[in-house]
């Protein structure tokens, strides 16, 4: 019997969701170590795209949990919506879905620069490019930025002698490893005087000092983290309303 | 354009001039510093290679009565559900 995940993509792609796979499972297929015990998408919020959404969660027989429902309107303000697979052999599994994310591009420009992995017995799963990924995983939680340096480490390990100018800026711009990035930079030291000026920690692994290059990385994190809790804050004072609205009855909680 | 690169991935090319990475110790530098077999092995896999084994992953979490729950997160945004 083929699994929850296998099931979830599998079906998705029959219904022909506007989606592509994110979260801990697209990590997986980019050489990020983790097991994800839930499947997370990115949905084209419109009415085509959740027409699609919803036949899939019918037929996976999802149930919307927690607040908010799914709509446009919850998904275009930053919201995730949550189901649980309740039918044969699903186990419960979850499923996340959010149409936009902080700092990351609007979904027909993610849709464009997707990625098409052939999985065997599913089919070709459209997947968020990596340079997306990297970015949408820039949230508050500690365990994204592990995620993150292992991605680009996987990136760096498997990728070819020929590099393009483009994946070596891509390296320059999200590597969080000290050491590659003072090798990187001595190596292509032209191409990380371009990189500086987006991304001023730089300077110090083109001076090849890797101690104080792992200090600002770590300054660049809690910044971003910063930014994504303050994100969540107004998003987070809407959950407690309609989670106190559904608690009194006052929305529909499942689709 | 899309491509299908040797690892089975589709997508468009990159453009613009290749750059050599001989004389770049990447590979050999993430050895060192990564020091894990087990995540190098993962590194060396393609996509379809570490689909399969995360879906084994499933099976034996089934056979061991793992729960299906996401985990406890006190980062996450979402922990006010308390799952």
């Amino acid at each position: 019997m083929s699994s929850p995940i296998h099931r979830v993509l599998s079906t998705f792609l029959k219904h022909k969701v506007r989606a592509l796979l994110m979260g801990g499972q697209a990590c997986i297929l980019y050489g990020g170590a983790e097991f994800s015990r839930n499947i997370d998408f990115a949905v084209m919020v419109s009415d085509e795209g959740l027409n699609s959404l919803k036949s899939a969660l019918a037929e996976l027989e999802a149930e919307n949990i927690f607040v908010p429902p799914l709509s446009q309107e919850a998904l275009m303000k930053g919201h995730a919506c949550h189901f649980r697979c309740k039918g044969e052999g699903m186990r419960d599994l979850r499923i996340d879905v959010m149409g936009v994310m902080r700092a990351v591009s609007p979904f027909p420009e993610l849709w464009e620069r997707r990625v098409e992995i052939e999985l065997p017995e599913i089919g070709g799963v459209p997947v968020m490019a990596l340079a997306d990924l990297v970015q949408a995983k820039k949230t508050q939680r500690d365990k994204d930025w592990h995620m993150l340096r292992q991605l680009i480490e996987s990136d760096m390990y498997k990728s070819s002698n020929e590099l393009s100018r483009e994946k070596i800026l891509f390296w320059f711009a999200e590597c969080r490893t000290p050491e590659l990035l003072v090798n990187l930079a001595a190596k292509y030291p032209a191409l990380a005087g371009v990189a500086l000026e987006k991304r001023p920690l730089l300077e110090s692994a083109i001076s090849g000092n890797a101690e104080e290059t792992a200090r600002l990385l770590k300054s660049e994190e809690d910044m971003e983290k910063e930014l994504d809790w303050r994100h969540w804050q107004g998003l987070k004072a809407e959950l407690e309303k309609w989670r106190h609205e559904k608690k009194h009855g006052m929305c529909n909680g499942v689709i | 354009m899309k491509r299908r690169s040797e690892d089975g991935r589709k997508g468009k090319s990159w453009r613009g001039q290749k750059l050599s990475m001989e004389a770049f110790p990447g590979k050999a530098l993430i050895r060192k510093i990564v020091d894990n077999d087990e995540v190098l092995d993962w590194y060396e896999l393609n996509p379809q290679e570490r689909f399969a084994e995360s879906q084994k992953l499933w099976e034996i979490f089934d056979l061991f009565g793992g729960s299906y729950d996401v985990q406890p997160d006190t980062q996450s945004p979402f922990n006010i559900f308390k799952t």
